[in-house]
């Protein structure tokens, strides 16, 4: 899976993705508790962000897979 | 057949050009532009960060589906990336309908729906230099 940092939490994370190797589905729940690990402190921003898999939003009880782009979305400011 | 087009570009933004379609009495255009102060500060510019792929995509989305109930013929969003310095446009918007009533509603719904739903952010302000 590839996971894409943006605004803020790019700024946290340091970097503008990562490879996150899957060997089956997993919920986003998990992938936070994955984020987590690499990441410490991530998890803060789960409550105000919103997942993108493949550039469409998702339901935070999606299956994420190995083969999908997920993007971790912060509350958007544009116009 | 209506045209809708997105765009995010790093330049200053064009005014619009090209022709009305026939049949078009309303031409409504938008464009936002960046204010001296950011919460109270004096400010230089703002620089705007976009996931690039999703941004495009969610904004034909956004129009399509206003479409249903707003028809118009022409729709064009221009988004700026990058910094954009105070009194220049971030944002441009035209639409082009047969009367102003969609146009306007599109216009203002689309606005609305973009702050809520488009991967685009402020990222930061860049504080005005002190004289």
């Amino acid at each position: 899976m590839k996971v894409v940092f943006l605004a803020q939490i790019k700024v946290n994370t340091g970097c503008e993705e990562i490879a996150l190797p899957l060997s089956q589905p997993i919920h986003a729940a998990e992938l936070w508790r994955l984020l987590e690990t690499k990441f410490p402190g991530i998890q803060r921003y789960q409550s105000s962000t919103r997942l993108a898999v493949n550039f469409e939003f998702v339901n935070s009880d999606a299956l994420l897979a190995d083969e999908d782009e997920v993007a971790l979305i912060p509350p958007v400011s544009g116009g | 057949m209506s045209t809708i087009e997105t765009t995010l570009t790093p330049h200053v933004l064009p005014p619009f050009t090209g022709r009305t379609p026939d049949g078009c009495g309303a031409v409504v255009e938008f464009f936002g532009i960046v204010r001296s102060e950011e919460n109270g500060e004096p400010i230089a510019a703002l620089e705007y960060e976009a996931y690039e792929p999703m941004a495009g995509l969610q904004m034909q989305r956004i129009i399509r589906e206003l479409q249903s109930e707003y028809p118009c013929e022409v729709v064009r969003v221009i988004h700026r990336i990058g910094i954009v310095p105070v009194g220049e446009a971030a944002i441009a918007l035209q639409v082009v309908a047969r009367h102003r009533g969609p146009a306007f509603a599109m216009l203002g719904c689309f606005m609305d729906r973009l702050k809520q739903e488009v991967p685009i952010w402020k990222i930061r302000a860049l504080p005005a230099p002190i004289l």
